[in-house]
């Protein structure tokens, strides 16, 4: 199993904290992001989760689960320029660094209309957790 | 929206006996050198031992460890970092090579959360983390996200790096756990050890100042040069933080 396991694991025990935190005994609904950049593979990651939660079955329950995918957008903070991943060309090993570690991208990519290394991450980095519905 | 990968830290660290944390707030102290030379040790007890590099932006341990540029983390439910000179080592130069990166705070945490996440040190028994100088993110985030981790402090026998040892107490007396202080490129009996001792610090003891020592890691290589001028003075010293 590959890296998109890690990041399946990580999911689930932030739900179980929340759960746990919160006195949540079932979750009805959990909405997870993935960023366009980070370019996990959604088939991984869903069997990742799968597997897992029957691992954590003994403390959370979860039903549904949906998956959000979130475009990549940049912002240069020295000309204000804001591009998309699309906008700019990478290799198979600068995709692999970046897949691995979304902010590598510094290492690949500048400002398309000003060349500033400076720029912000402004939405579609990796994994993020939208929304958790559950009961008590 | 919350990020999950902080809630796996834990548990990606929780089987690790030690973590220790090499600082200081100057640079050019030898930081990276003592990282390496502990990881070593450590190794020579017997120990499983792990090493990483969170200077994100000039990361130079893989430089001293002189590692194949095809060598990479094997992926297995996360990143098993490669066994370079008996040593468990991580680094973001596997994926960048020489380049360089400019980051901002954010992104500095970003990829420390990053690594932490997804790494499996899996039965490591020891860890050793080298930081960049600075009382900057890394620094805050090591003190945020592994707050059991164990702080050796790296000075030169000189009043700018005493200097700045007494900056970084400051700052961080009540926020992280510090055990000692490792005086490096030792020249003269005696040292700075009183001086350490008279700030209520632990002097952990001392590495020695080898001239022409880039030369010398060339010539011998760095496992030849360990042997030859500094495994002698470790033991001491791990046995005094284990």
């Amino acid at each position: 199993m590959v890296h998109e396991w890690s990041l399946a694991e990580a999911v689930l025990e932030a739900v179980k904290k929340v759960a746990i935190d919160s006195g949540i005994s079932k979750i009805n609904r959990l909405i997870i992001g993935l960023g366009e950049l980070q370019n996990i593979d959604i088939e991984l990651f869903k069997e990742s989760i799968e597997i897992l939660k029957g691992e954590y079955s003994s403390e959370i329950q979860i039903d549904e689960i949906e998956f959000e995918d979130e475009e990549a957008v940049f912002k240069c903070r020295r000309c204000g320029e804001v591009w998309r991943l699309r906008d700019v060309e990478l290799g198979e090993d600068e995709r692999e660094a970046i897949h691995f570690i979304p902010e590598l991208l510094h290492a690949f990519v500048k400002c398309p209309r000003c060349n500033s290394v400076d720029y912000e991450i402004l939405s579609g980095r990796g994994v993020v957790i939208k929304r958790i519905e559950g009961v008590k | 929206m919350i990020d999950p990968r902080t809630s796996v830290i834990y548990k990606r660290l929780k089987e690790i006996k030690k973590i220790f944390i090499i600082a200081s707030s100057k640079g050019g102290v030898g930081k990276t050198l003592i990282s390496i030379l502990l990881s070593m040790g450590f190794r020579d007890l017997g120990f499983k031992t792990g090493l990483l590099d969170i200077d994100f932006t000039n990361p130079s341990c893989h430089i001293l460890f002189n590692i194949d540029p095809s060598i990479k983390p094997t992926e297995e439910k996360g990143l098993i970092p490669p066994t370079v000179n008996g040593v468990r080592f991580m680094t973001i130069s596997y994926f960048i090579g020489e380049s360089g990166v400019a980051l901002r705070g954010q992104d500095v945490d970003n990829i420390f959360r990053e690594i932490l996440a997804i790494t499996r040190w899996n039965d490591t028994e020891y860890l050793i983390i080298d930081t960049p100088p600075g009382l900057g993110d890394e620094l805050l985030d090591l003190a945020t996200l592994i707050p059991w981790g164990e702080v050796i402090l790296v000075t030169l026998p000189n009043r700018l790096s005493l200097t700045s040892i007494k900056r970084m107490i400051g700052i961080f007396k009540d926020q992280i756990k510090l055990i000692g202080v490792i005086e490096n490129m030792w020249r003269q009996e005696r040292g700075i050890r009183d001086i350490i001792i008279n700030m209520d610090l632990k002097y952990l003891g001392y590495i020695p100042y080898v001239d022409r020592l880039d030369d010398l890691i060339e010539k011998f290589g760095l496992e030849g040069v360990y042997k030859k001028f500094f495994s002698e003075y470790l033991s001491g010293i791990i046995s005094s933080i284990l």
